[in-house]
């Protein structure tokens, strides 16, 4: 029975109704309905494979994982695509893991419509994702300071 | 633009939130005037009647800050006055309705207002009454017990607007059919069908109109019903041995009989303080009795049982009382024979089952579990340990709040044989209160720790590998700061003692959501020298590096051969040549060497990450899956050599065996082998151990039960009789895989918990016989798992118990 007097922690974020709402008018399938990806975001560049997985199995058995890479240096850039072989597992990451710490770091989680060949790499102009070359602050989990900030290192 | 994009809103409707989006504000800013205008008025001046009531009804009770008799009248003139209109009564109907099943806190403070509703509207209250019972009839009929329940629950609030015995008639029915699925030996649902009725009576004895009379009536019916003890209820108990660190009549025992006792006592005397007993229960009625008096009293609706009930009864198992508080001192939780216990427990744990989308939400709920009930019924929040004495006086409550949501939460996660939702939910709640109320939650969570550390030795071996998973992944959210200090004195203790083995394995899992350099540097000293050098590095050595290993040369041969991604037949004459030079070295099993390289050279490459092993086990899935049919005792090597590469990150290795399971290199029946054969005498004691066998097992058993349950919905219509035998086949196989995996797990353990002297190669006398405790924890678990009650002679006919198979084991550990 759907639950009607509270909201949802496993709902899509509107990134990808967005999305779609941009390149066609007319009703689709919804993409996400069967989903059992997850895009996981805010990961430390440090953060491993086998960590990842240590925490997210905890949902359920974990099909494929895919780091995400920085499209220049393929370093990991602080994102990865989690890849279960059940939805209810997909959607229980999202209510229970969704929002907790990993390597000491709050993650995000957002429903994904499965990976594709490059969405691998970061998308921002440095090669890495997009909201670190925007960002004011210094995280040292995800290369110090943002990416308009970093002058390239002088030579010699 | 601005209308083109109201316009939009409008169309998407019913979505979360409704509101414009951010990025179309910022993208238009000559719509932002007009956009915050439209959303300052929304929520209130412009909202219709119906929307508002249904605010006003989703919220009720939640705010200290709002006189609960101000909200409950304005519902009740809301509605009363209002009901003609079809949308504002569909709306309040079907709030009810859900709230009702959804957040079963509010249901005495909506009882209290559909009782004034009544009296202001008598009509209107006989609506209500009527839709309630066709709700009652439909989740009976459906098999929704819980919800079922929650409705019963609230037709028991409104007892005092419903003419003769009301509900008892129908809890009278409930409690007949129960007695007839006992004597059909479906001991779990007549338990379950008992504990429901019984959980509302104290809701009625709390409602406007109590009757003492026909309560004891209906007791004097369940109480030889709760009597029985279900076939794996022994194996449910979360404390072994007879030991009971909380009410000896509370220790094993399920929570029927518990609230049948409580029951008795509350109907057999006064309860000694005005909150003990159906005393906890909120009264918000009250201060409508007046009113109440002349309202019109309506035929209770009929609700009609059904013949049978479609659940699955073989799934349903008792429920055993389970807490982590016992304070001989300060009872700072209701002790289990007292009824607040009972109810306490119950609202709590149906809060969170059923609003798992959302654990903020239960987590809030939890922490304001004071405004739920009786105002006196709890310390005020946050009260410290030390001070609960002297603030609640001589008279007041020493319940403390947090200490009632957190034990609640426990009971969940240690809940036998396997919790209603994935450990991490559990978990997941924790976390949240942590965040929400720190002063108030960690101290509690601390002595809740403490307690479980302290009992270690008496508890369930599935329940300790439960608390290593919880804490170690609680301590994660929270900087892995905990008081190891305290535990100082028992690091002398045997690597297998229970207490040391918990220390062990919350670090190595600590390790393995972090890393090695981190953890060490959040423990004080003398723990530091439990994290080997080993651990820190990036990655294990490949061992046939050292000369000193037999024929490394041609290993790392094997090596170089596998990462350049040469032929097979080169790599199989490499292996030949070894298995050449270990017979002329008269080694007693050459294959044995070749393998091993072979498997280790594999291990190494994939070192890198999961994805590197994964993409190196698909590259040579062939010749892996050849060398796998060589022979069992070849599977249970290629375990043994994967674990001995990763012999320093353990959990690793049972990863990647776990993968290896999945391409069929190894069976399930390696593995445990493996691990109950090979894998040393301290094995029991491992966490990556437990999660190797429970993981494999657990794999084996829901396989059976899907398959099972397959055919049970697979029509002699939709399939030929050939599709049919095959399916059957498969089944069957499945079954006998399952049995001799039973039968390897029970001759195994039951030979390492006998006392007999076969394994001590200088083991001192302690360390032995707890060993032989891990053993018999282990069989007890697994005995469990299989669905095999205790004392039962284990002997696997053809076909297996597939019938009989443990209901969850969902845990993911």
């Amino acid at each position: 029975m759907p639950i009607t007097t509270v909201q949802r922690l496993d709902a899509p974020s509107s990134y990808f109704e967005k999305r779609e709402r941009r390149r066609s008018t007319s009703p689709k399938p919804d993409p996400l309905k069967d989903a059992s990806t997850l895009y996981v975001g805010n990961l430390s560049f440090y953060t491993t494979e086998e960590q990842i997985h240590e925490l997210f199995s905890k949902c359920g058995e974990i099909k494929r994982l895919v780091m995400g890479l920085d499209r220049f240096t393929k370093t990991p850039c602080g994102f990865c695509f989690v890849e279960y072989y059940t939805h209810k597992d997909t959607l229980d990451a999202m209510k229970y893991i969704g929002g907790t710490k990993l390597d000491e770091r709050i993650i995000r989680t957002d429903l994904d419509p499965g990976f594709k060949e490059g969405r691998q790499y970061g998308r921002g102009p440095t090669g890495g994702q997009v909201r670190d070359y925007y960002r004011d602050d210094y995280d040292p989990g995800r290369g110090g300071p943002g990416g308009r900030e970093q002058r390239p290192v002088a030579k010699g | 633009m601005g209308d083109y994009y109201r316009g939009r809103e409008e169309g998407r409707g019913g979505g979360r939130g409704g509101g414009p989006r951010r990025s179309q504000k910022r993208r238009h800013r000559d719509d932002d005037d007009d956009d915050k205008e439209y959303r300052r008025s929304r929520p209130y001046e412009r909202e219709d009647p119906a929307s508002r009531l249904r605010r006003d009804t989703i919220s009720i009770a939640e705010s200290p800050l709002t006189k609960i008799e101000e909200t409950i009248n304005l519902i009740a003139n809301t509605f009363a006055s209002n009901c003609d209109s079809e949308e504002l009564r569909n709306t309040f109907l079907n709030t009810l309705l859900s709230l009702v099943v959804e957040q079963p806190f509010k249901i005495p403070f909506l009882t209290a207002a559909v009782l004034v509703i009544n009296s202001r509207n008598a009509e209107a209250g006989k609506l209500i009454l009527d839709e309630f019972g066709k709700a009652a009839q439909a989740y009976l009929t459906e098999g929704f017990l819980t919800s079922a329940k929650l409705v019963l629950r609230f037709l028991a609030g409104l007892q005092g607007m419903v003419e003769g015995e009301g509900l008892y008639f129908v809890l009278g029915g409930i409690v007949d059919q129960a007695a007839g699925y006992l004597a059909a030996e479906e001991v779990g649902l007549a338990l379950d069908l008992v504990w429901i009725t019984l959980i509302t009576v104290p809701y009625i004895l709390a409602s406007s109109r109590s009757d003492n009379s026909l309560a004891s009536e209906l007791l004097k019916k369940t109480s030889s019903i709760t009597e029985v003890k279900h076939r794996m209820q022994s194996l449910l108990s979360p404390f072994t041995g007879g030991y009971a660190p909380y009410d000896a009549r509370a220790q094993g025992t399920h929570n029927a009989r518990i609230l049948q006792l409580n029951l008795e006592a509350c109907l057999g005397s006064e309860p000694s303080r005005p909150f003990h007993g159906v005393g906890c229960l909120p009264r918000p009625y009250e201060s409508f009795l007046q009113e109440l008096e002349g309202a019109t009293k309506h035929p209770m609706p009929e609700i009609t049982l059904p013949s049978d009930y479609p659940v699955d009864k073989s799934a349903i198992m008792p429920h055993v009382y389970f807490s982590v508080f016992a304070d001989p001192n300060v009872e700072t939780v209701p002790p289990p024979l007292e009824l607040a216990s009972t109810l306490f427990r119950d609202a709590i744990v149906d809060t969170i089952d059923t609003l798992d989308c959302n654990r903020l939400v239960v987590s809030r709920f939890l922490i304001e579990i004071d405004c739920y009930f009786s105002p006196n019924a709890f310390i005020k929040r946050a009260v410290p340990f030390d001070r609960v004495i002297e603030t609640a006086g001589p008279e007041g409550s020493t319940w403390k709040p947090e200490d009632v949501a957190v034990d609640a939460i426990f009971s969940q996660l240690y809940k036998l044989p396997g919790p209603n939702h994935k450990l991490v939910y559990y978990h997941s709640i924790l976390t949240e209160l942590c965040k929400l109320a720190p002063a108030a939650v960690a101290p509690s969570l601390g002595r809740a720790i403490r307690f479980m550390y302290k009992n270690l030795e008496s508890m369930d071996t599935e329940l300790i590998y439960r608390f290593v998973d919880w804490f170690s992944h609680h301590l994660s959210n929270f900087g892995f700061t905990w008081k190891w200090a305290e535990w100082n004195e028992n690091l002398t203790l045997p690597d297998v003692h229970p207490k040391k083995a918990f220390i062990l394995g919350a670090l190595e899992k600590e390790i393995r959501l972090s890393f090695a350099t981190r953890i060490k540097g959040t423990i004080p000293a003398p723990y530091k020298e439990l994290i080997s050098e080993a651990k820190e590095k990036e990655q294990p050595h490949f061992k046939y590096d050292s000369e000193d290993e037999p024929f490394c040369k041609e290993a790392k041969e094997v090596l170089h051969a596998v990462a350049d991604k040469k032929e097979d037949a080169e790599v199989d004459a490499i292996l030949a040549k070894i298995v050449e030079l270990a017979k002329e070295s008269g080694v007693a099993d050459p294959l044995f060497v070749a393998r091993d390289a072979y498997v280790t050279a594999i291990c190494h490459i994939g070192a890198k990450s999961l994805s590197h092993v994964l993409s190196c086990i698909e590259r040579c899935k062939e010749k892996l899956l050849a060398i796998g049919n060589e022979s069992p005792d070849a599977r249970r090597q290629i375990v043994g050599s994967v674990l001995s590469y990763w012999e320093d990150q353990p959990g690793i290795g049972a990863n990647v065996v776990d993968k290896l399971l999945n391409y069929s290199i190894v069976t399930p029946l390696s593995v445990v082998e493996w691990v109950l054969h090979d894998a040393g005498n301290k094995a029991l004691s491992h966490t990556h151990a437990w999660e190797m066998v429970s993981t494999t097992i657990n794999k084996v058993n829901t396989r059976v039960r899907q398959m099972v349950a397959a055919r049970r919905v697979m029509s002699i219509n939709d399939y030929t009789e050939e599709q049919l035998a095959v399916y059957a086949q498969t089944l069957n196989a499945a079954e006998i895989e399952q049995g001799v995996l039973l039968n390897a797990v029970t001759d195994a353990l039951t030979a390492m918990s006998d006392s007999s002297d076969e394994m001590n190669g200088g083991i001192d006398v302690e360390s032995k016989a707890w060993m032989q405790w891990w053993a018999k924890g282990w069989l007890r678990a697994f005995s469990r798992k299989f669905g095999v009650a205790e004392g039962t002679v284990v002997e696997q006919p053809v076909g297996g118990p597939s019938a009989r198979l443990d209901p969850e084991d969902m845990d993911t550990m």
